[in-house]
C-alpha cells in the first residue's frame, strides 16, 4: 500500500481518540520521572568554572561536547554523526583584530588616527576588510532601503567604492503601519544594513550608535560585547569592512561636511533624517590573528516505534557553547553561561533519558542535537542543516531549548514561533492536557523578535517548522509584573555577563516543571499523526517546499 | 568512462585547446580562475574525479579576476581566486545572478618573495620589500647585496596575487613602472630563475632556480603561515553564486575534509589544518 494511503488510513482509524489524548501514558510516566537532581548535576558540570565558559574552539567547549556524547552513550541513544560517532566535526575560522591595526580618517591635509577598541570596534575581521587606499565616505542616514514604507536612504547617492556611515536604529514611528510603530523592524538590525551597503557596492560601513536606539549604553559596554573572537563557518556570504565607531570620536567623520554629527542627532530626534556626502576619506589596514579549528555538534538518534512514522524525525536541540573568558566584571572573567545554556542542555539530557526509558518510544524518531557556535551566529545549527544527519524533508519539526524557567513555577507557556506553523495548535492541545494556558510574548519582549535570536530561526530558514518553548507569565508565587521585572533585570545584569553562573538564584521546581512541559510537548509531537506544517502565508514555506522537491 | 573524458578534457584545457563537448548532467561543473591556484585546482579535480567516477570537473586557468568575472556572467560554476571579492564584483554578482554569492576558504598560501638562487640576499624586511617593488630601492647593494640593479618582476593588474601584494605590501605606494610584467605565476618563477638580479613574488612553492627570502627573519613554511608569524600569508578562495547543491556541494565538502586538505599539502600549498589532526 502506498505510504501516504497507509498514513491516511492510520489517521482515520486512530486520530479521533488521539485528538483527545495528545499525551500517551508513557509520556506522562516520563514526565513524572523528571529529576531536578539529575538536571542540576549536568548543569553543575557544564556550568562549572573548569569549563571556562565553553567558548567555541576552546578545550572547555570540547570537554562539554565530550560530556554530552558520553551521556547519550550512557542512555543508549544511537550516535547520529556520519562517521558513526556522536561528534559532527564543524570546521570553523576564527579571527581576532590586533591593536596594530591602522584606521585613518583623512580630511584635506589632516590625518586623524583612530585606535582599535578605544575609538572603533570591528564586526567582521579578516583580509576582506582591508582598504589600503583612501576612499570617500558617504553618510546614508539610517542605511535603510524599505520599499514597503517607501523609504530609501540611498536614493540619489553614489556609494560604489565608498565607505558608508549610518546611524543605528530606524525612522521613529508611533503608527504600526510605518516601521511597525515603536517596535523595531528587521531594517534596524546592523547586519541588514551592512548587507544593504555591500549590495550597493560600498567597500565598508560604519555604524554610529544613536542615543534613541541604544539609550545609555556606554562605550565600555559596547567594547565588552566585541571582546570575543570573531568566528565563522569556512563558507558564507562575502563581507567587507564593518565597524562601530565611538560616538565620542565619530564627529571627525563629519568634519568639513554640510552637517555635523550633532545635526544628525537632531535630525534623528526631529524625524528629518537625510543622507549626504562627507568631505572625509577613510583608510584601514587591519592586522589579524587568524586560525582554523574544529568544534563539534553532538548528535544522538532515538528511533521511533512506528514502522512508518519512525522515518520522520523531530529535532530536539540546545546549544552548549557560551562566550568563554572575557573582560572581567568585578574580578570575574569567566562567562559561565549557566542559564544560557548549560541548563538547557541539561534539560535536553533529562528529556532524552525520560523518553529513552519509556516502555515504547514515541512513533517518530527523535534527533537530540547539541549544537556548537550558537553565540557566534548559529554556526553549529547552520552547519548541521547543510550536513544533516537525517534528511531535512523528513525532519518534521524542531524544538529548540535555550534557557529554562528559573524564577517561579508557572501556569502558562509561550511558544516562540508557535503562530508560524501548526506547532502552535499542538501547543494549545498539550497545554490543555496539562491544565495550562498558552500566552503571547509579553509586549516588552516583542520588539526583540525572539524567534530570530536562537537556533530555531536557522531551522525555520531551512524550512523545518520550529518552536522555542518558554515559561509564561502566570506565576504561582509572583504577579506577572513582578516576574517580568525579574526577567528584565536578569537580562540587564546577568545575560552575557560572568554572573550567569552557578551562584545565581534558581527555583528548582520551576526548572523541573519546564523540563516536564518540554518533555510532554516533544512526546506529543513525536506521537501525533497530524502533519506539521507552516501556516500558508509563512515565509518559510518556500524553503520547506524546496527541501521536499530536492529530497534533501 | 566519464572520468576518463574528464581527465582528457583537463589535459586539453591545460594545453590551451578547447575541450571536446561533454554531455550535460548534474554531475558536471566547471572551475575557472587564479593561476596561483591552478595546480591546486587541477590536483583537487583529478583526485576527486578519481574517487567519484561519473563526476566531471572542467578547469580553466586565467586569473582571479577572470574567475570572478566568469562567475558573474554565469560562464563558470566556481570562481577560484587568490584574493577576496571586491565590492563592485559583489554588487555585479547580485545584479546578474540575484545573490551576493558564497565565499569559501579552501587553503592558505604564503606570498613568497623569490630571488635568483645565486643571489646572496636571503632575508628582507617588509619595508625593504615595499621599497624594492615601488622602486625606492633599485640596487641590491642597498639591501646588503651585490652592486647590481634590481629587476622587479610583476604580474598584470588582473592577477589576484598582484592585488593581494598591492593591498598588503605596497598599500598606498605604487608599483615601480620599471617592472617587467609577466602573465602567470609560473612565468614569474621562470623569469627570476633566468635573471640573477631579478626579484618576484608568488605562492609558497617556488620553482627551480629560485629561492624564497625570509621576511623579517621568518621563512615561509606551512607552520609559519598557519601561526601567522610569516607576515605575508593569505587565503585561497572559491566563489559560488548560490548555496551549492548536488555534485558541487559534495566537492566543496570534500575539499574541506582531511582528504581534500591532504591534496593541498601534496600540491605544495598550506592546508587550513593539519590533515588528520
Amino acid at each position: 500500500m502506498p505510504r501516504y494511503a497507509l498514513m491516511l488510513l492510520q489517521l482515520l482509524l486512530v486520530a479521533p481518540c488521539h485528538a483527545q489524548q495528545a499525551l500517551s501514558p508513557g509520556v506522562r510516566m516520563a514526565m513524572e520521572s523528571v529529576s531536578i537532581e539529575r538536571i542540576w548535576s549536568h548543569t553543575e558540570y557544564l556550568g562549572n568554572d573548569r569549563l571556562m565558559g565553553r567558548a567555541v574552539g576552546t578545550a572547555g567547549a570540547d570537554t562539554a561536547a565530550q560530556y554530552l556524547a558520553d551521556q547519550l552513550r550512557h542512555l543508549k541513544i544511537r550516535p547520529g554523526a556520519e562517521d558513526g560517532s556522536y561528534m559532527q566535526r564543524v570546521p570553523l575560522h576564527g579571527s581576532h583584530a590586533l591593536t596594530g591595526s591602522l584606521l585613518q580618517v583623512i580630511v584635506a591635509d589632516t590625518v586623524y588616527q583612530l585606535e582599535l577598541v578605544q575609538d572603533y570596534l570591528l564586526y567582521d575581521t579578516g583580509d576582506y576588510t582591508i582598504i589600503p587606499q583612501p576612499v570617500p565616505i558617504v553618510f546614508v542616514g539610517y542605511g535603510i532601503i524599505a520599499p514597503e514604507y517607501d523609504y530609501d536612504d540611498y536614493q540619489d547617492l553614489q556609494v560604489e567604492g565608498a565607505v558608508v556611515v549610518f546611524l543605528s536604529g530606524e525612522p521613529y514611528s508611533e503608527v504600526t503601519d510605518y516601521f511597525k510603530g515603536v517596535q523595531p523592524t528587521i531594517h534596524s538590525i546592523p547586519g541588514m544594513k551592512q548587507r544593504q551597503a555591500l549590495s550597493r557596492g560600498a567597500v565598508g560601513s560604519i555604524m554610529i550608535p544613536s542615543y534613541r536606539e541604544h539609550g545609555g549604553r556606554t562605550w565600555s559596554e559596547w567594547r565588552d560585547m566585541f571582546a570575543f573572537e570573531h568566528v565563522t563557518l569556512l563558507y558564507g556570504e562575502p563581507a567587507n569592512l564593518t565597524m562601530l565607531v565611538n560616538p565620542a570620536r565619530a564627529s571627525v567623520l563629519f568634519e568639513g561636511a554640510s552637517y555635523s554629527l550633532s545635526d544628525v542627532y537632531e535630525m534623528d530626534l526631529n524625524y528629518e533624517m537625510r543622507s549626504f556626502p562627507l568631505e572625509t576619506q577613510l583608510r584601514f589596514v587591519g592586522r589579524f590573528r587568524e586560525r582554523e579549528f574544529f568544534s563539534s555538534n553532538v548528535i544522538g538518534v532515538l528511533p521511533g516505534s512506528d514502522p512508518i512514522l519512525r522515518n520522520e524525525y523531530v529535532i530536539v536541540s540546545a546549544h552548549y557553547d557560551h562566550l568563554g573568558v572575557g573582560p572581567p566584571v568585578l574580578a570575574d572573567s569567566i562567562y559561565n553561561g549557566v542559564v544560557d545554556n548549560a541548563l538547557g542542555c541539561s534539560g535536553v539530557l533529562e528529556i532524552a533519558r525520560g523518553i529513552a526509558a519509556m516502555p515504547e518510544p514515541p512513533r517518530r524518531s527523535l534527533v537530540f542535537l547539541f549544537v556548537t557556535g550558537e553565540e557566534k551566529g548559529m554556526l553549529g545549527s547552520r552547519y548541521y542543516l547543510d550536513h544533516p544527519a537525517v534528511p531535512l524533508h523528513r525532519t518534521m519539526a524542531a524544538v529548540n531549548v535555550d534557557g529554562l524557567a528559573i524564577v517561579d513555577t508557572f501556569g502558562d507557556v509561550i511558544g516562540v514561533g508557535a503562530e508560524l506553523s501548526t506547532l502552535g495548535e499542538l501547543l494549545q492541545t498539550v497545554a490543555g492536557e496539562l491544565d495550562m494556558t498558552v500566552s503571547q510574548i509579553p509586549l516588552v519582549f516583542q520588539g526583540l523578535d525572539p524567534f530570530a535570536l536562537s537556533d530555531q530561526f536557522a531551522f525555520a530558514q531551512a524550512g523545518i517548522p520550529a518552536i522555542l518553548l518558554m515559561e509564561g507569565i502566570q506565576f504561582k508565587n509572583l504577579s506577572s509584573e513582578a516576574g517580568i521585572e525579574i526577567f528584565v533585570n536578569w537580562g540587564r545584569l546577568r545575560y552575557h555577563t560572568p554572573f550567569d553562573d552557578l551562584e545565581q538564584p534558581f527555583n528548582r521546581a520551576a526548572v523541573r516543571q519546564h523540563v516536564q512541559v518540554l518533555l510532554a510537548y516533544i512526546g506529543a509531537l513525536a506521537d501525533t499523526y497530524r502533519p506539521v506544517q507552516w501556516v500558508s502565508q509563512s515565509r518559510y514555506n518556500v524553503a520547506r517546499l524546496r527541501s521536499i522537491i530536492e529530497s534533501r | 568512462m566519464k572520468r576518463l573524458i574528464g581527465i582528457a578534457g583537463l589535459f586539453l584545457l591545460s594545453c590551451g585547446i578547447a575541450a571536446p563537448p561533454v554531455m550535460d548532467g548534474p554531475e558536471r561543473f566547471k572551475i575557472t580562475g587564479s593561476t596561483t591556484m591552478n595546480r591546486l585546482v587541477q590536483q583537487w579535480a583529478f583526485a576527486y574525479m578519481d574517487a567519484h567516477p561519473g563526476v566531471f570537473i572542467e578547469t580553466e586557468s586565467g586569473s582571479s579576476r577572470f574567475g570572478i568575472e566568469s562567475l558573474i556572467s554565469g560562464k563558470t560554476d566556481i570562481g577560484a581566486a587568490s584574493r577576496t571579492m571586491l565590492a563592485d564584483e559583489v554588487k555585479r554578482l547580485l545584479e546578474k545572478r540575484g545573490s551576493l554569492g558564497m565565499s569559501i576558504l579552501t587553503a592558505r598560501d604564503a606570498l613568497s618573495i623569490y630571488v635568483h638562487r645565486e643571489n646572496t640576499v636571503r632575508d628582507l624586511s617588509i619595508d625593504q620589500v615595499r621599497a624594492i617593488f615601488s622602486g625606492k630601492i633599485d640596487n641590491w647593494s642597498q639591501v646588503n647585496g651585490p652592486q647590481a640593479p634590481i629587476l622587479v618582476v610583476n604580474r598584470p593588474p588582473n592577477s589576484g596575487t598582484r592585488v593581494y601584494f598591492d593591498q598588503f605590501v605596497l598599500q598606498e605606494l605604487d608599483f615601480t613602472p620599471e617592472a617587467r610584467i609577466v602573465p602567470t605565476s609560473r612565468a614569474v618563477v621562470e623569469t627570476v630563475a633566468r635573471w640573477p638580479n631579478a626579484i618576484g613574488y608568488g605562492g609558497i612553492r617556488s620553482g627551480e632556480g629560485t629561492v624564497p627570502c625570509s621576511i623579517n627573519g621568518v621563512f615561509p613554511t606551512a607552520a609559519t603561515v598557519r601561526d601567522g608569524t610569516y607576515p605575508l600569508n593569505r587565503y585561497l578562495y572559491f566563489y559560488i553564486a548560490h548555496s551549492p547543491r548536488g555534485a558541487i556541494k559534495s566537492f566543496v565538502d570534500w575539499i574541506l575534509s582531511d582528504e581534500g586538505q591532504a591534496v593541498v599539502e601534496r600540491a605544495g600549498y598550506v592546508p587550513l589544518w593539519e590533515p588528520g589532526s
